[in-house]
């Protein structure tokens, strides 16, 4: 249970880079054609899993199957049994995810890990790598031949070769999980199409096991009260604002020492809420079969044209390109900014955190140009997770701990896995709803052991701590943008340009982001940027896509 | 020969640990270097690698950021030179020059603490008083008066780097030059004196030259660092001044090998820059014997 690295394993690494110079020279005239690519097109395709919802209790605000999630004001009454039996034989898992909180404390007296450890039936060794630090551990483990048994790619990175090193080292669980087959697995049944799909194949083949997110993207959230002062709260959650209105609030609400926009470095001015409002295409615009980034859009020029417009009017918060999203959560918190730009799963987070002291709502997207309010959508997942090359036995012991992990809202399983245990991790209140203790407030909770990173519930609108109210308000949001939500066209679709370059190449290309809002650069240097981009992989991944495109539809 | 190993084999026995570390972590890690000619990726593995032969070098060569990645780094450490290297060597001597034991252990306890600090805080205190939403402008702005943008502005980036250097790492570097002056024979102070030297006359004739040795050792070994100038330090700011005048030789592999998984490329990178260290090394201490150093070896 630690993210540091064993002497073995440094020993290890050190003799791998030994072998580095004698190895290649041997094996000199290999060429490229023994790595084939990791693409669709042309590929036989394994079905996508058979939908077939989990029994869950009717919920008071009524979700889809497209991404939409229900909504409950009340806890159920009656939770239900999503599995039977215990999943796991009792060995030894080792599990890496992502984290964004701090390290679970040890096994030994961490109760929340024994009674999931005791459910599962396995001894879960989970190593969590910070958020700051997942690209270059991450690095690491690829370099490394140790690999754990499950590894979630997550948290919105795309890793270099990330697909072709799913597809070298991790199990292929077509057979596990394609068409019928799924149906073994009840709960991973349950996940819904989009899901699947915007985690995509590789090489035709469904190689790991969707965390699923709602389909609402990134968005602005608004501290009722200070927007109120601007005379724009109730616009912001009725029909949205006009571009004039958004910059005069937010320009007026700039002053003595608060910022309309908090930001941070890793959402990059919140590119995403403008580029929406603005109708830049979600990453990828495909037209008549044919790719092009959104960086190359007039759209997304526009909303860039903007966002510097609010940056000179002293809307943003001075310092955005220093902070971390968790300070920014905590200024926005201590009502230092007037909103954030932050996942839609981050109501859980950001309304608790207000303590009842200002309301918090999400802002309907703006409108930026002639084709503007729009929502950019997720890619229907939070990452997804793969299984280590095993025999069939283990392979499938290690699916029937991702299907109890992935049991749905209203099941005894979802309680343990998002409340602990009754009476230590929370006790309950008169209706019968979890109200969380100190144990699990104070650090033995989900944020610190992230185990609903390696498998989850389809996501749906429930929160300790959140109103009916505010429940009701998070779903009306998701109801209205729906129609408006811009996909991209791009998600689970599979690129060897995209599969190399990609993650360096967007470094570059959000760089120069920074630079032209910050009022650094100019429209030719954009240009420029944009030119690069596409020059350094962007176009060979426009025409990759493309074709993968033309395969899939 | 075996017969100086057998007498000596205790000495030895207290070399070998030393030895081993760095013949695993750093003769063992460069053979890693030959990643640089081959089409290495982290996920193949090393088996699975081809030869590419010098190709890389040839793509480093002609990619302008490269080069502007080595100009900026370049421009920090000269300026890391110009501003940072005397300023230990001036407290030393300041620290050196008090009489009072108490007062002086008391101010040396206090120049180190910094030194402590992980660069994560230094830079986040910086951030809290010079920022835009910071202390000094928070005052500017209560009292009627013109912000001033150091946070974020690219013209102040560098300055910046070496006024942290400074405050983090001065004490620190005290310690060398502190043992330095210890060593000065006191007799020749006593005999400068009752020729009639002033304090000047003494630091210029008596204390220089004896310290000269260690100045210039430390010189030449500084020149063998020219291209890394505190990776940590920068990689922690650059996004706010973006790569035009953030973008160091060290963040710059960052980006390109672990970000992007170019390790062929970062690897070439690292090969470049431990040559340029090599020959600055070389030449320098070279230079020395003709002035009449010992330099770093003979």
């Amino acid at each position: 249970m630690s993210a540091e690295i064993s002497r073995r394993s440094l020993l290890r690494a050190a003799g791998l880079a030994a072998g580095a110079v004698a190895i290649p020279s041997a094996l000199g005239a290999c060429g490229d054609g023994a790595k084939s690519g990791v693409g669709n097109a042309g590929a036989q395709l394994a079905p996508w899993p058979t939908y077939k919802p989990a029994k869950i209790p009717a919920p008071d605000l009524a979700g889809n199957a497209s991404g939409l999630q229900h909504g409950y004001t009340k806890y159920p009454a009656n939770l239900g049994t999503a599995t039977s039996g215990v999943p796991g034989d009792g060995s030894k898992v080792r599990a890496v995810v992502i984290t964004y909180g701090t390290p679970p404390a040890p096994k030994e007296t961490n109760k929340f890990l024994q009674a999931i450890n005791a459910a599962l039936g396995i001894n879960l060794e989970l190593t969590v790598i910070p958020d700051a630090d997942y690209q270059a551990k991450m690095a690491t483990l690829m370099a490394g031949d140790d690999l754990p048994d499950l590894i979630n790619f997550g948290g919105g990175y795309v890793l270099p070769r990330e697909a072709e090193f799913v597809a070298s080292k991790f199990a292929d669980l077509s057979e596990h999980l394609s068409g019928d087959a799924v149906l073994a697995y009840p709960n991973l049944a349950s996940i819904p199409g989009y899901a699947w799909k915007g985690m995509g194949r590789i090489k035709g083949r469904i190689m790991g096991v969707p965390v699923e997110r709602p389909a609402t993207g990134s968005l602005l959230y608004v501290n009722r009260q200070l927007w109120q002062g601007a005379g724009l709260a109730d616009k912001a959650v009725s029909d949205g604002w006009t571009k004039a209105e958004f910059f005069a609030g937010a320009k007026a609400l700039s002053k003595d020492r608060r910022y309309a926009l908090g930001a941070s470095k890793a959402g990059f001015f919140g590119f995403q809420v403008h580029c929406g409002a603005f109708g830049a295409p979600n990453l990828w615009k495909v037209e008549n079969g044919a790719f092009t980034p959104t960086y190359a859009t007039e759209e997304f020029k526009q909303a860039l044209l903007f966002m510097r417009d609010l940056q000179s009017a002293g809307a943003y918060y001075p310092d955005a390109m220093t902070v971390s999203q968790v300070d920014a959560k905590t200024q926005f918190a201590g009502q230092t900014t007037a909103s954030i730009t932050d996942g839609f799963g981050a109501y859980q987070t950001l309304i608790p955190a207000a303590k009842g002291a200002y309301d918090v709502v999400p802002a309907l997207p703006y409108q930026g140009g002639a084709s503007g309010a729009k929502q950019w959508a997720s890619r229907g997942i939070f990452g997804y997770t793969v299984i280590k090359k095993a025999p069939a036995e283990r392979v499938k012991m290690l699916l029937r701990v991702l299907d109890f992990l992935s049991a749905s809202f209203g099941t005894k399983e979802y309680e343990l896995l998002h409340h602990g245990v009754e009476g230590t991790h929370f006790t309950r209140n008169s209706s019968g709803a979890p109200v969380q203790t100190e144990t699990w407030t104070g650090g033995e909770n989900r944020v610190n052991l992230p185990v609903g990173y390696l498998g989850d519930a389809p996501a749906v609108l429930y929160y300790a701590g959140v109103t009916p109210a505010q429940i009701t308000a998070m779903h009306s949001f998701e109801r209205k943008t729906e129609a408006g939500l811009v996909y991209n066209p791009a998600f689970g679709l599979t690129s060897d340009a995209a599969s190399r370059s990609e993650a360096g190449i967007k470094k570059a290309i959000t760089d120069a982001l920074v630079a032209f809002v910050s009022g650094r650069s100019t429209v030719s240097d954009w240009d420029n940027a944009v030119k690069k981009y596409l020059a350094d992989g962007g176009s060979k991944m426009a025409e990759e896509y493309a074709k993968e495109y033309a395969a899939a539809n | 020969m075996w017969r100086r190993l057998v007498r000596d084999r205790l000495l030895w026995l207290f070399l070998l640990p030393g030895l081993a570390y760095f013949l695993i972590f750093h003769l063992g890690a460069a053979l890693g270097m030959g990643i640089a000619f081959t089409d290495y990726w982290p996920g193949g593995g090393i088996g699975e690698a081809s030869w590419t032969g010098p190709g890389t070098f040839g793509r480093m060569f002609g990619d302008p950021d490269f080069w502007h990645a080595v100009l900026n780094t370049l421009e920090i450490s000269l300026l890391q030179l110009v501003f940072f290297f005397p300023v230990p060597l001036a407290l030393a001597l300041l620290l050196h020059s008090l009489t009072s034991t108490t007062v002086k252990r008391f101010v040396q306890n206090v120049v180190y603490l910094p030194h402590f600090i992980s660069w994560v805080i230094v830079v986040a205190v910086f951030q809290q008083i010079l920022g835009g939403a910071g202390v000094l402008n928070g005052f500017l702005a209560d009292n009627g008066m013109h912000t001033i943008d150091i946070i974020g502005n690219p013209d102040a980036f560098k300055p910046l780097l070496v006024a942290q250097i400074i405050w983090k790492d001065s004490g620190w570097g005290t310690i060398i030059f502190l043992a330095a002056l210890s060593q000065v024979d006191d007799t020749l102070y006593e005999a400068s004196v009752v020729d009639g030297a002033g304090p000047w006359r003494r630091f210029w004739h008596v204390t220089l030259p004896s310290i000269r040795p260690v100045i210039v050792l430390l010189l030449v070994m500084r020149l063998g660092e020219i291209l890394s100038v505190g990776f940590e330090q920068v990689l922690l700011q650059r996004d706010a001044v973006g790569p035009a005048a953030g973008e160091i030789l060290d963040t710059f592999v960052y980006y390109k090998g672990i970000v992007g998984g170019d390790f062929p490329y970062a690897a070439a990178a690292g090969i470049f820059k431990g040559l340029v260290g090599a020959v600055l090394v070389y030449a320098a201490n070279k230079i020395a014997h003709r002035l009449g150093e010992q330099g770093v070896y003979r």
